[in-house]
């Protein structure tokens, strides 16, 4: 221990003061008040817990999902019911006819899925993405 | 083995759950320190009484209110210390003391330099009816020495009392130089006018 720290030390031992018993009482009894007022609060007006933010903002976007399924069945129900095709162009080795992406190579389709998406032709990209998924699972995209 | 928990988590549980226990835990492990710390500083038991309490209740109040910030990055203790010092300073000193804020140049910390102050001190400590005699010399250091050697003695670092007081670094390590040397001469003095 250096000189510093054994001063300190001794100064320190000098002082064994205590507050008085009316002082820790007052202080004691203060904060028990203010222990039954938290917890009174607490019971009437539960604390925002944590999973509530989260809870709330997987509920907004389900309904949004929701809200967006009702727009496709009643203004694009027709589309979705069609049979999903690629074009001729987009399908190598056809002979001018569209394919159902049922015979297409996972290539071309996927290309076209991305040609659908810069046209800004979102819906119908997601119609094929969707399918593409269930049908190539495990398709890695090689550009 | 079970940690106990931190002054700031204690504090949490209080503000949160209005766990008295957790209070109750938190005041037993501080109170002593912040009323010596006061007494220190002050010289006077009522005076010491009054700000360690009103510090405390300051501190129930910002609890009830869900005021307290425990992502701070200050220490418990120096957020209790800081507080008690300032109720101090508003109460007591502006009244009844003149507190000067200018600080020591670097120049004047440098020559102090590695003094003998602590080694004087000790020795000055080994002899008989000490507490009085540093308790008297205490109050004839100027305020601002006297805290930062209040602190200090409390086991709180240098930079921490320079955050709690406000000053710089440099000045409070003048500040606490001074002080020693100063609560040196004055106990030397003490000594020879006791009569052998």
């Amino acid at each position: 221990m250096n000189r510093d720290e054994e001063l300190r030390r001794r100064l320190q031992s000098l002082g064994d003061e205590q507050p008085s018993a009316s002082h820790d009482t007052l202080v004691l009894e203060r904060a028990q008040r203010a222990a039954q007022s938290v917890r009174t609060r607490g019971a009437t007006q539960p604390a925002p817990r944590r999973w509530v933010w989260p809870a709330s903002l997987a509920a907004s976007l389900l309904l949004g999902m929701l809200a967006m399924r009702l727009i496709d069945v009643t203004h694009y129900g027709a589309v979705t019911g069609a049979p999903l095709v690629i074009p001729a162009d987009a399908a190598r080795g056809t002979t001018g006819h569209s394919i159902p992406v049922e015979q297409a190579k996972a290539d071309d389709w996927y290309r076209y899925i991305q040609e659908l998406v810069a046209a800004g032709e979102t819906r119908e990209a997601e119609r094929h993405l969707r399918r593409f998924n269930e049908l190539h699972p495990d398709y890695a995209y090689q550009p | 083995m079970s940690v106990d928990p931190d002054d700031k988590s204690l504090m949490l549980r209080f503000q949160e759950e209005g766990d008295l226990r957790a209070f109750e835990t938190l005041f037993a492990r501080n109170k002593d320190a912040l009323f010596r710390f006061v007494l220190r500083l002050s010289g006077n038991t009522t005076v010491a009484e009054d700000v360690s309490q009103q510090a405390w209740l300051r501190i129930i109040e910002l609890a009830e209110s869900g005021g307290f910030n425990a992502a701070s990055s200050a220490t418990f203790q120096t957020f209790l210390l800081t507080m008690a010092r300032n109720r101090y300073v508003d109460e007591y000193v502006r009244r009844h003391e003149s507190v000067r804020t200018e600080s020591l140049s670097g120049h004047d910390v440098e020559t102090l330099g590695e003094s003998d102050e602590a080694n004087e001190l000790i020795e000055l400590l080994d002899r008989e009816h000490t507490r009085s005699r540093v308790h008297s010399a205490l109050h004839e250091l100027p305020f601002e020495q006297r805290e930062v050697l209040a602190l200090w003695v409390q086991g709180i670092e240098l930079r921490e009392i320079a955050r709690i007081t406000r000053a710089p670094w440099h000045t409070v390590v003048s500040r606490k130089k001074y002080a020693l040397r100063k609560l040196a001469s004055l106990l030397k003095v003490a000594v020879q006018e006791v009569p052998p």
